[in-house]
Parts: C-alpha cells; sequence; structure tokens
C-alpha cells in the first residue's frame, strides 16, 4: 500500500489544497490521511484511491473546517517560495491564486466539495452522487454554482 | 432542453449525452453569448484545477514522505509519479530542453491515455503540422467561437494560456464528418506546433468533446501549462 500512496500523493495533496486553500494546511490534511489510511487500513474490495481522497475529504469536514484554521487568503507566497517561480508567472500566478483562493474561502461547503471532487478528483456526477448521497441534480446545481461565482469573479479582474 | 449554467457546467464535464451535447454545441453556433459564457465557465474551472496544481511547487513535507518511505512493495502496476514530478517540474532552463520536454509530455500522455481510453494521433512531434486553415483560425478566433474551417469542418476553440517557454498556446476542438478532436497547439513564431491530438474513440457529430479526451489532455496542461488560463482580454492581445 505504501507504493501505491506514494504515487497518490501528489494528486491527494492537491486535493487536500483545494479543500483548504493552504499550503500548511493542505500538508496537515495530507499527513493525517495518509497517517489514518496506514494506521486503519483500507476496506476490503475498496479501490485505494477513490478511498484515500473519501479519507481526505471526512478529515477536512471532521478536523480543519471546523477549526477554520489560517482562514486568510495571503497563503500564495508559500507556494512560490524558494525563488521557484520567475517574475512574470509569480505575479500572474499569485493574482489566479488570491483570486481564486478568494472565491473558495467563502463558498458554501456542500459547493466546495462538489466542485473539488469533479474537478480535482475526477469524480463522475453519478459517483459524486452516491458518495454524498444527494440526487445527481444537486450536484449539477452545486456545481454550477460553485462555477459561476468562480467565473465571476475572474471576469471581474 | 433549456440551456443554461447547469448545462453548460455539466457539458464541462462530459456529463450529457450525445444528443445533448450536439444540442449544445448548436445552440453555441448560433449565439455568440452562449459560447462565451461557456468559455467563461471551462475558464473558471481550469483557474480552479491550476490553482490546485500550483501545490506542487512547493516541496513535499519530509515528514510525509518518512511515513512512506522505505517501505515501498516495488509493485509494478504503480506509476511513478514522483519521477514523473521530477520530469514535467523543470519550467526554467529544463522547460527549455525539448527532450525533456517532450520525456515528459510522454509520460503524461502515457497516463492521460490510460485514464481515457482515446486514441492518441500525435504528441507534439513536428511531423505533425497544423493546417493552414486551422493556424489561421488560431490566429484570430476567441475562445469560446466556433468557425467554418472549409467545407466540412469547423473548430470550437477552448480557451487559451501561456506555456513555460512563453508561447501563446490553445486548447480547441475540430469537427468533421470522419469524428472529432481535441488538441493543443502553440505558438513558435508565425507557425503553430501541434503540441497534443485526442480522438475521442466514439465518433460523434459534436464539436465540443468534454468527456474522455478533456481529461486526457489534462496530463498535457499540467506539463506544459503556466498559471491560468487567459482572460479573454489577455488572450485578445495574443489574436490578430
Amino acid at each position: 500500500m505504501q507504493a501505491q500512496l506514494t504515487a497518490l500523493l501528489p494528486a491527494l495533496r492537491r486535493f487536500a489544497w483545494s479543500l483548504t486553500q493552504s499550503v500548511h494546511d493542505a500538508d496537515d490534511l495530507l499527513q493525517a490521511t495518509v497517517e489514518r489510511l496506514l494506521s486503519k487500513g483500507v476496506p476490503e474490495n475498496v479501490d485505494l484511491s477513490r478511498w484515500a481522497f473519501t479519507v481526505c475529504r471526512n478529515l477536512w469536514i471532521d478536523e480543519y473546517r471546523a477549526r477554520k484554521i489560517r482562514q486568510t487568503v495571503d497563503v500564495a507566497p508559500e507556494v512560490f517560495e524558494d525563488g521557484q517561480v520567475d517574475g512574470e508567472r509569480e505575479v500572474h500566478g499569485k493574482l489566479q491564486l488570491n483570486k481564486v483562493m478568494t472565491v473558495m474561502k467563502d463558498l458554501p461547503e456542500d459547493q466546495h466539495a462538489v466542485l473539488s471532487m469533479v474537478a480535482i478528483q475526477g469524480l463522475s456526477y453519478k459517483d459524486v452522487a452516491a458518495e454524498l448521497e444527494i440526487p445527481v441534480g444537486t450536484v449539477m446545481s452545486r456545481l454550477s454554482r460553485a462555477r459561476c461565482k468562480l467565473a465571476e469573479l475572474l471576469a471581474a479582474g | 432542453m433549456r440551456i443554461n449554467d447547469e448545462i453548460l457546467s455539466a457539458m464541462l464535464d462530459g456529463e450529457l449525452d450525445a444528443d445533448q451535447t450536439l444540442e449544445v454545441n448548436r445552440a453555441m453556433a448560433a449565439d455568440p453569448k452562449l459560447a462565451a459564457r461557456f468559455a467563461e465557465l471551462a475558464a473558471a474551472n481550469a483557474s480552479f484545477v491550476q490553482s490546485a496544481r500550483m501545490i506542487d511547487e512547493a516541496p513535499m513535507p519530509e515528514a510525509i514522505t518518512r511515513l512512506l518511505e522505505g517501505q515501498e512493495s516495488g509493485d509494478s502496476n504503480v506509476t511513478d509519479m514522483q519521477a514523473f514530478r521530477q520530469l514535467r517540474k523543470p519550467t526554467h532552463n529544463g522547460g527549455n530542453n525539448p527532450a525533456l520536454r517532450w520525456a515528459a509530455l510522454a509520460a503524461s500522455l502515457a497516463l492521460a491515455i490510460g485514464l481515457a481510453g482515446g486514441n492518441l494521433l500525435g504528441t507534439g512531434s513536428s511531423s505533425h503540422a497544423l493546417s493552414p486553415a486551422v493556424a489561421d483560425a488560431l490566429n484570430s478566433v476567441s475562445s469560446g467561437e466556433q468557425i467554418a474551417i472549409g467545407s466540412d469542418e469547423s473548430m470550437l476553440a477552448g480557451f487559451s494560456f501561456v506555456d513555460a517557454e512563453e508561447r501563446f498556446c490553445r486548447q480547441f476542438s475540430v469537427n468533421s464528418e470522419e469524428g472529432s478532436s481535441n488538441q493543443i497547439a502553440c505558438r513558435e513564431g508565425e507557425d503553430w506546433e501541434q503540441i497534443a491530438v485526442i480522438r475521442s474513440p466514439e465518433q460523434t457529430t459534436a464539436n465540443y468533446q468534454p468527456a474522455s479526451s478533456n481529461h486526457a489532455l489534462d496530463g498535457v496542461l499540467d506539463t506544459i501549462m503556466v498559471g491560468a488560463p487567459l482572460s479573454l482580454e489577455e488572450e485578445a492581445r495574443w489574436l490578430d
């Protein structure tokens, strides 16, 4: 399982980032997810990848969202520290990142989770509906509202 | 079917069936405002996805890798994502290394095709030249717009971005009676270099192919895309 988890880490980390919008919180969440998976294992006949994302999301819901830690949007510099990005790219990246984070910070949790599950985890509407136990129409609606808010802010420049 | 933001969003995710997709494509062809709205939602979604990819820039915490290191099982079925990340990581000097770039592309395409089950037609070799008509369209058509190319083909511009080599790049789909393809191309001087072409195994008359082919191109975009998609205003500065 360790090898499979190692392979999953980048994707899982992006998912954690999409939920927390903070590098530190995303890494804390990722670490908690890995620890939980290593200690509790994976249920029989359950795909590790799918299960890892579920554990990650549940941990976020149970612990991180409630704690509301580091809710400022000023975390973009963390991503670009150590001079890893050149000037123009850094400015453009930070701008976009802060815009996205501004929207995500205020997005209702139900819309936020659905957007992450579809756009980052890559689940189908049917799978999201099954996992969250909601109708597919609700998935569509939440997703659309989340994207509209993002589009609105990005269009506002 | 009433075409609203929910339908356009579902179109983006490939959640509409073939008939619905065709209906939306026709509606977008007839209504530039609808096409522009679709482009806005696509760009917003791509910005969100790209924002999550930015965390790749930050080093993985040692505490996490220590949890997993030293216990690798050697499972041959597992993709070596760490090695993959090392390939795609350089976006400065390394980004100018064609071999490294194409190795990364090949790696990402291999992953992408595995996910998508589509047919790869090209991976950016210079032998895959774009037709002059498509190149002209890429120089002039705004994202969200659809344009006829010759008598039996049309092109729908998806979104634009700048790659690590500061080239203007575009994601678009080309449709003809023989089928549709989802493509990425970047402009080199006056010419367009085809980066990737993925054809869905299911032929469709729909112009926009959101389902498997879009996911398949994600790996390529992950490798070459820098920052977020361009806004329509930013894009206009690159167009003729």
